[in-house]
């Protein structure tokens, strides 16, 4: 058992950097807004399902039928936006009323493209090929290796993003103060339509990647909804690093107690030690990138 | 350059401005006192779209403001130095400043830019020191300071101060009024909204007097001084100190 070590540890990592890149989509609209999104895992859903509508086997190139899934979801993630939470934000509603009207929209979604697309799980061809390549003493699939380095690639993105762009430090400064960001002249309903079609856009992306692994269906939303949910605040919500990291940490636990105690207690094993964690360290492992003081609040 | 006209604003049925006018010349050095609950800080939130209006007109330069959005006004040219400073406590002071040139962004060149970040860093040069480390951890002094500057780095045409010296030690607020006259010197438009009366009718040429949501004098701040009037309205916080 020892011996699979390694391969454990590796297929870990890979689908810790998906939890990753569904926990960086949190992070993002927390960042700007405040909010839990629920239907995070809706994106990451539609990118895959999308790409399987637009593919149709083979009529349309995989890379347009992706890029066109891509640019769907992050449609979709605007029209949600301005229907279902503009309306609250004009009228401030209280913070539970987003988690719920997004809750709501994480229904409604997957029923949609159940009846609209599908209910059969699919899945397309790998972007590589399928031989496994030999890395060290694992082999992987090429598609996992595309999995990390889209990961690498958006973590390290929105950390510029939000680091080093205007855009991006106005993004955080909404976050902490709204009507202080209004008053620098930050247009604060577009910053928000914005974060929605970043968080969109990017679970669109990590549902593109992650599909010839896993196949996707109407129904994997909620799963990823609720390890991404659970990787951001491992690594303390808000941090786009610690998103990864969190993820990284959820996704090789996972894989290790799958094997070690049963597959049956792997979800046990991972919600317990993310107990664990949020007990010693309530604010995650990492300082969140835009820390309120309980005055903002 | 700014006419309010028969301003109202209402918090719920509760009118907290009652049809206040008042006028701005360019150049001038306004101030509006009274005690608290008058209604001050009000006409400044409502003067940078943070309160909607109920019924008058808010006149800049010939346009009616009530209808353009708070994130608007400041590329019309208005900036206020809010009450509590306001300051992102999260991000660093550069990244506060940068901001507070937000509206810029697109029309002005960069090199413009860093040069008012250099101004405004001259003009408060302990910030100079502390540009990468967060407002939240500023001393109260030092985040009033950052205050001003970020509504400088937006270029007003209008300034709009709520309560700069409150809470400061005496020397701190002094020096931050000091840098505040030197602006109006070189020709910035402030209105500045001070409980503290002695301090807002030494800054400023003209002032009005605020009570309970009405305009109850104005005047040259050198004649409001020895009118009985302020001295009565003052008479029960006098001595008190301001809290």
């Amino acid at each position: 058992m020892l011996s699979l070590l390694p391969l454990l540890v590796v297929n870990g990592i890979v689908f810790g950097a998906i939890y990753g890149l569904n926990a960086v989509g949190f992070s993002v609209m927390y960042n700007a807004t405040n909010i839990i999104n629920f239907a995070q895992g809706e994106f990451l859903m539609l990118g895959g399902m999308l790409t399987l509508l637009f593919y149709g086997d083979g009529r349309v190139p995989l890379p347009v039928a992706a890029a066109g899934a891509v640019l769907a979801t992050t449609l979709i993630g605007l029209l949600i936006e301005r229907a279902a939470i503009r309306p609250l934000w004009r009228r401030r509603a209280k913070d539970w009323t987003y988690v719920f009207m997004l809750f709501a929209v994480a229904t409604v979604l997957p029923n949609a493209v159940m009846l609209a697309i599908s209910r059969d799980a699919a899945t397309f061809p790998a972007f590589s090929g399928t031989r496994p390549l030999a890395l060290g003493g694992v082999t992987v699939a090429p598609q996992a290796l595309w999995v990390l380095g889209l990961t690498a690639v958006v973590a390290l993105g929105l950390h510029g993003f939000f680091n080093h762009t205007l855009t991006g430090k106005a993004m955080k400064a909404i976050a902490v103060n709204r009507r202080a960001a209004a008053w620098m002249g930050i247009p604060v309903e577009r910053m928000v339509a914005l974060s929605f079609a970043l968080s969109a856009g990017l679970g669109a992306l990590a549902g593109v990647v992650v599909t010839p692994l896993i196949t996707t269906q109407f129904n994997i939303g909620l799963p990823f909804t609720l390890k991404g949910f659970a990787a951001a605040v491992i690594g303390g919500l808000g941090n786009i690093g610690g998103a990864i990291v969190g993820g990284l940490i959820l996704g090789v636990l996972e894989a290790l107690s799958s094997a070690f105690v049963s597959s049956m207690y792997g979800d046990a094993v991972t919600y317990g030690i993310l107990l664990v964690i949020l007990l010693v360290r309530p604010s995650g492992l990492f300082r969140p990138l835009v820390e309120l003081t309980q005055e903002e609040i | 350059m700014l006419a309010v006209e028969e301003l109202v604003v209402a918090y719920g049925r509760i009118q907290a401005l009652r049809g206040v006018s008042l006028t701005v010349g360019r150049g001038e050095y306004v101030g509006v006192i009274g005690p608290n609950g008058a209604g001050k800080t009000t006409l400044l939130l409502a003067l940078s779209g943070a309160l909607p209006v109920a019924a008058g007109r808010i006149v800049l330069d010939g346009e009616d403001l009530a209808r353009v959005p708070p994130h608007a006004r400041v590329s019309r040219g208005v900036a206020i130095v809010p009450e509590g400073r306001e300051v992102f406590g999260p991000l660093s002071v550069r990244e506060n400043l940068e901001l507070g040139a937000y509206h810029r962004r697109r029309t002005a060149p960069r090199a413009e830019v860093r040069a008012d970040l250099e101004m405004v860093l001259d003009l408060f040069p302990v910030l100079r020191g502390r540009s990468r480390q967060l407002a939240a951890t500023l001393s109260g002094g030092e985040q009033q300071m950052l205050a001003v500057g970020r509504a400088l780095m937006s270029r007003p045409r209008l300034l709009l101060l709520d309560e700069p010296s409150l809470g400061l030690a005496p020397v701190v607020a002094a020096e931050i009024l000091g840098a505040l006259g030197r602006l109006h010197a070189q020709g910035l438009t402030c209105l500045l909204v001070e409980q503290d009366a002695t301090l807002a009718l030494e800054a400023t040429s003209r002032s009005y007097v605020f009570r309970t949501g009405l305009v109850v004098a104005h005047g040259s701040s050198a004649e409001l001084r020895r009118n009985p009037l302020v001295e009565e309205i003052y008479l029960g916080s006098a001595g008190s100190g301001e809290c």
